[in-house]
């Protein structure tokens, strides 16, 4: 049985959010590629700062794409915006979903 | 830093300023200006001051008549004398997400040709003996009588050809039930019990499909990533696609959505998984129309497989054996049920401006991939995915487009990305397809490589494309952004140095501007909608729409007939679109009906108190 659910989307629906203070700051940063897919990409950021997959299309390459390139990009840090949580992601998880749909 | 002569020709009417210190008595030349392209950045800045600058035509051969330093802009007392204003070079330099505003309007209708100046001096008026000719063509009525589908040729008055037509015959759908066989009885569709499994096992990567009929009253239901919006729709006889007969369903509408077996989005990254009534941007050329009845298929594909290009074609694959069936069913339905048919006609109009038109589709691999030509409308039997075809261009009839000649796997980006319903109601097809006013040379699908030598490759084939067809004009589109826009731009490019005038339209505002530019890339319209101006996650909000075919065209008609585009703003600005709306109402007369965005989207109870509270 389908109950109503009180998530809505977009813009409109997202928490109260302040402005990101840092976002112009931009630092050079570089990765390796880690995983090449049809679609997608991953890197891992040198320095052990983590890792980021990106559908192909966000990646600009002069040539085929290789597990071992070395990638650039500048980036800022990830700032939070809000103190609460978007109701409407929590919900979108399929795992989070499983577990409503059980409780309902 | 100092600009070359051509490069100071092509800024003539940009602001003077001195690039070095210049001592009183300096006749200036180009040696002694400042590149305009960083000007809007000194600005910004506070650097400099550009108020009563003399632009650099009225500038060049000045002399100064005292000492400046360097980044001054030349007013009218610091040279002996203000030369005349020259003819302006149109050309203005790469747009960062550009919209622009068109000045004046031509219009040649009624065997009249219009042309209306707003405001202005030394204009220069040059009527090509082809808009002369074309001027006196009668409307292409006349022009139906004899026509052959499949490639003969009429003539009719004027020198206007129908080259081929299409019909679609319209068949209503009220409802959509389960039976023991796949049958149309009058309005209701009965799809049979048990056809799921077979569906799935066509497919080796395909491990579930659940079928659920979902109608107006029941929206408000999850979904997995909506993979694609199809029609349902058939060709008649042995007709070719875009030619013949065509039968549709009204409606209904076919809607692929899955996962893989453990539940990851196939087409992750911004996928519109959810509740539908809240992510799907209803009535947009490629979603369900709000009242649609969707069938909607859920496929389950092997782990890993979301981001390999077998995975999500195995999902379509699937999906079709259904839609397949419903086809051989509509193709039975007896003819007293058409409630509607609508005919196309693909016009040719020698004489008039040839406009062809560029589609850049995605062709990085994996759901970046589109089904070229099948035998069905949207079908998957006898199409070539892009990507096999080496994203090459490949020129379609426009007719072939509105009849489901691309089978979209549809990417990232749910927003921007086009679904196989986009192109069976193209609005920018539609609109060139009944532009009395230019000659339709065709639609010219170009894939989008993922590497760069690739996007080279292809835009160097479009641009001798569009010179082999001998084209006036061309508008170049693109769904998204990302790498797609490094070969959209080169398009441009490539057709621009041809000669032949290009308007692009691309989704850009805040979040997908350009990241490249040349020369060429003056004239563009922008697909966005939202209100942040941003890749929102709502299904199609962000796709092109009748609005934005209005405006290119005009934009690309402005061109033709040698008018400037305005240079675009710095930023994105949306006031930017609502003028040059305005402007083509009151022109053309008619209002431009603005389609709505995700503010007309149900909001819960639980916000709509917070923000009656706030």
């Amino acid at each position: 049985m389908q109950t109503h659910n009180d998530t809505r989307r977009g813009e409109q629906c997202e928490p109260e959010k302040k402005t990101p203070k840092y976002i112009d700051k931009v630092n050079y940063y570089e990765g390796i590629i880690t995983e090449v897919h049809d679609g997608s990409v991953a890197l891992d950021i040198k320095g052990r700062l983590g890792s980021i997959r990106i559908p192909k299309r966000m990646i600009i390459s002069d040539y085929e794409l290789k597990v071992g390139q070395e990638v650039a990009f500048n980036m800022s840090f990830i700032e939070q915006l809000s103190a609460s949580v978007n109701e409407h992601y929590i919900k979108k998880s399929s795992k989070t979903r499983s577990d409503n749909e059980n409780n309902e | 830093m100092s600009i070359s002569a051509e490069y100071a020709q092509e800024h003539i009417n940009d602001p003077a300023v001195l690039c070095c210190r210049r001592e009183a008595g300096t006749t200036l030349s180009h040696h002694d200006f400042e590149d305009p392209a960083i000007f809007d950045d000194l600005v910004s800045s506070g650097l400099l001051k550009l108020d009563g600058a003399l632009t650099i035509g009225q500038a060049m051969g000045s002399t100064l008549t005292k000492t400046l330093d360097s980044l001054n802009a030349i007013t009218k007392d610091c040279v002996d004398k203000v030369q005349e204003a020259k003819a302006s070079a149109a050309a203005t330099p790469a747009a960062p997400t550009a919209s622009a505003s068109v000045g004046n309007t031509t219009t040649v209708s009624g065997g009249k040709l219009k042309i209306h100046i707003g405001e202005g001096k030394g204009i220069d008026l040059e009527i090509p003996m082809g808009i002369a000719a074309g001027a006196g063509a009668a409307a292409p009525s006349g022009a139906a009588a004899g026509a052959v589908a499949g490639g003969a040729a009429s003539s009719a008055a004027g020198g206007e050809k129908v080259v081929r037509t299409l019909t679609r015959k319209h068949f209503n759908i009220t409802e959509v039930k389960r039976g023991d066989k796949t049958k149309i009885d009058g309005t209701t569709l009965y799809i049979r019990k048990g056809i799921e499994k077979e569906a799935v096992d066509t497919q080796e990567l395909v491990h579930d499909l659940k079928l659920d009929i979902i109608t107006k009253d029941n929206y408000h239901v999850y979904s997995e990533t909506i993979m694609d919006t199809q029609p349902i729709a058939t060709k008649e006889g042995d007709a070719e696609l875009g030619t013949g007969v065509t039968r549709v369903l009204d409606n209904v509408v076919m809607m692929l959505t899955g996962t893989t077996d453990e539940g990851v989005q196939i087409g992750e990254f911004g996928s519109s998984e959810g509740y539908l009534d809240e992510n799907v941007m209803w009535n947009r050329p490629s979603c369900p129309d709000h009242g649609d009845i969707i069938i909607r298929g859920t496929v389950k594909i092997e782990n890993k497989k979301n981001m390999e290009r077998p995975g999500p074609l195995a999902a379509h694959k699937a999906f079709d054996v259904i839609t397949q069936e419903i086809r051989l069913a509509l193709k039975e339905l007896d003819e007293k049920y058409c409630v509607s048919t609508e005919e196309f006609k693909q016009v040719r109009r020698p004489g008039k401006k040839k406009v062809a038109l560029v589609k850049e589709i995605m062709g990085q691999g994996a759901m970046h991939d589109n089904l070229i030509l099948p035998v069905e409308p949207v079908g998957i039997l006898g199409a070539h995915p892009n990507v096999d075809l080496c994203n090459v261009p490949v020129v379609c009839s426009p007719l072939e487009v509105l009849d489901g000649c691309i089978h979209a796997l549809t990417c990232i980006g749910p927003a921007s990305k086009e679904q196989s319903r986009h192109y069976w109601r193209e609005p920018m097809v539609l609109e060139m397809l009944f532009d009395e006013e230019i000659d339709f040379a065709g639609v010219i699908f170009v894939g989008s490589p993922q590497i760069n030598s690739e996007k080279f490759y292809v835009s160097r084939r479009v641009g001798m494309t569009c010179e082999a067809m001998d084209c006036d004009g061309a508008i170049v589109t693109t769904e998204g952004f990302g790498n797609n826009h490094v070969d959209f731009v080169s398009h441009i490019e490539q057709i621009g140095m041809r000669g032949i005038k290009v308007v692009g339209m691309s989704f850009c505002a805040k979040q997908g501007a350009l990241v490249v530019g040349n020369k060429y890339v003056t004239a563009m319209v922008d697909n966005n909608k939202s209100e942040a101006g941003i890749e929102n996650e709502i299904l199609g909000n962000n796709t092109l729409c009748p609005e934005d075919a209005v405006r290119a065209i005009l934009m690309l008609k402005a061109e033709m007939t040698g008018e400037a585009i305005k240079k675009p703003e710095k930023e994105w600005n949306p006031n930017v679109k609502s003028q040059n709306i305005e402007l083509i109402s009151s022109v053309t007369g008619k209002p431009v009906e603005l389609v709505k965005n995700e503010k007309s989207l149900p909001m819960s109870e639980k916000y709509k108190k917070k923000y009656a509270n706030a």
